[in-house]
């Protein structure tokens, strides 16, 4: 175990023990279609989130052309929702064993990857995304927007890779 | 232990015997690289596919369905990443996935969903939707300023509003997503089938 790992273990020990212990923790444990269903759900989340931001993403980047900017930005809202079901549905899947995912690297990458994900994000909204709004459709956005976008899809794809890790990297036979 | 797969026994028997196979199973690697390509793969066919249902269904109107034209090429890229993988992966272990009930499910799921899309973008193409006028008028308007609706070139029918979609193509939009979905949960539920089999000898004797 490395030095950030034991650090961030003593820092988040008390939160991943108390939803461990939650009530959300001992249903997961005792029903296990539970467990089930949130894994099916998290892939239809991953659709509409992945689907979401291919569109937004890929427009920003300038594909395809014929698609107004802000056309594309209507299906931030659908991303949004596949974020939220997943961010449940995950939720619930880690009170299963909250301290043995901590331990699993893969799942840490994946949530330093996650919160990378989620400052960009911010960052877009902050600074860029009214002014993407306002720009006309044939003009090309501006470079800080495009590595945004560019970062945002690296970013998705790369947690997509490390989710899939999570099992590969599995200690125990729990799952 | 089925007889009328009996003739394909030894097809399956090759398949398994390949080194690609002997890789997937026995390496460490072999397998988790398979289902992440399948994830990214799924990520991109289902994920454009359900968007353009969600247009069809009245999300994002502004939106022309002419630009899911482009849009299709990345869905096909995705498709074609998860047929790759998913043959490796029913290679590795096509005995036991024939007869899996799951896998069966899920295959069909795809099919179907693949018919579905099919038919729902003829019916869009035949009724004109994908046609690319849209985009000179997007930029009319955007010139025009305040999203007015404006006449372009003469022809008043183009406007910035939605071009509207008849029922059926609703109909098949809201199809389109639950057999995708079928697809995902029959494609979860493999593993567990399989996890069935091993438990309950479902392979003792042949």
């Amino acid at each position: 175990m490395n030095g950030l790992t034991r650090l961030t273990l003593t820092y988040f020990t008390p939160f991943l023990h108390w939803l461990n212990d939650s009530r959300l923790g001992v249903i997961t444990r005792e029903y296990h279609y539970v467990f089930t269903a949130c894994l099916v759900l998290h892939f239809i989340g991953l659709s509409l989130l992945l689907g979401g931001m291919l569109i937004v993403d890929l427009r920003l980047l300038g594909f395809p052309r014929q698609l107004p900017i802000a056309a594309a930005m209507k299906f931030l809202p659908v991303a949004i929702i596949g974020f939220l079901i997943n961010l449940c549905t995950g939720v619930t899947m880690v009170s299963f064993d909250s301290i043995d995912y901590w331990l699993n690297p893969a799942f840490r990458v994946k949530m330093a990857l996650l919160l990378l994900s989620g400052l960009n994000a911010l960052w877009f909204t902050l600074v860029e995304h009214r002014q993407v709004l306002s720009q006309p459709s044939d003009q090309r956005t501006t470079i800080a927007v495009r590595a945004s976008a560019g970062l945002s899809l690296f970013l998705w794809f790369a947690i997509i890779f490390w989710g899939r890790m999570i099992v590969a990297f599995q200690s125990s036979a729990n799952f | 232990m089925i007889h009328f797969l009996a003739p394909g026994q030894g097809v399956l028997d090759w398949m398994q015997a390949l080194p690609v196979s002997e890789w997937i199973t026995d390496s460490n690697w072999g397998f988790p690289i398979m289902l992440v390509l399948h994830s990214w793969g799924m990520a991109a066919v289902v994920g454009i596919l359900v968007m353009l249902d969600l247009r069809i269904l009245g999300v994002a109107r502004i939106a022309p369905l002419s630009a899911f034209q482009p849009m299709m090429g990345l869905a096909w890229a995705g498709f074609f990443v998860n047929l790759v993988s998913g043959i490796l992966m029913f290679m590795a272990d096509a005995n036991r996935l024939i007869v899996n009930w799951a896998f069966l499910s899920k295959m069909s799921c795809v099919l179907l969903g693949g018919i579905v899309t099919a038919v729902l973008w003829r019916r869009l193409r035949a009724a004109g939707a994908l046609a690319e006028r849209h985009s000179t008028v997007e930029r009319s308007v955007a010139v025009a300023g305040g999203g007015a609706v404006v006449a372009v070139n003469g022809e008043d029918s183009l406007t910035a509003a939605p071009l509207a979609v008849d029922r059926s193509v609703r109909i098949l939009a809201i199809v389109s997503m639950a057999v995708w979905s079928g697809a995902i949960l029959f494609g979860r539920w493999i593993a567990y089938v399989m996890d069935n089999m091993i438990l309950h000898g479902a392979f003792g004797a042949h």
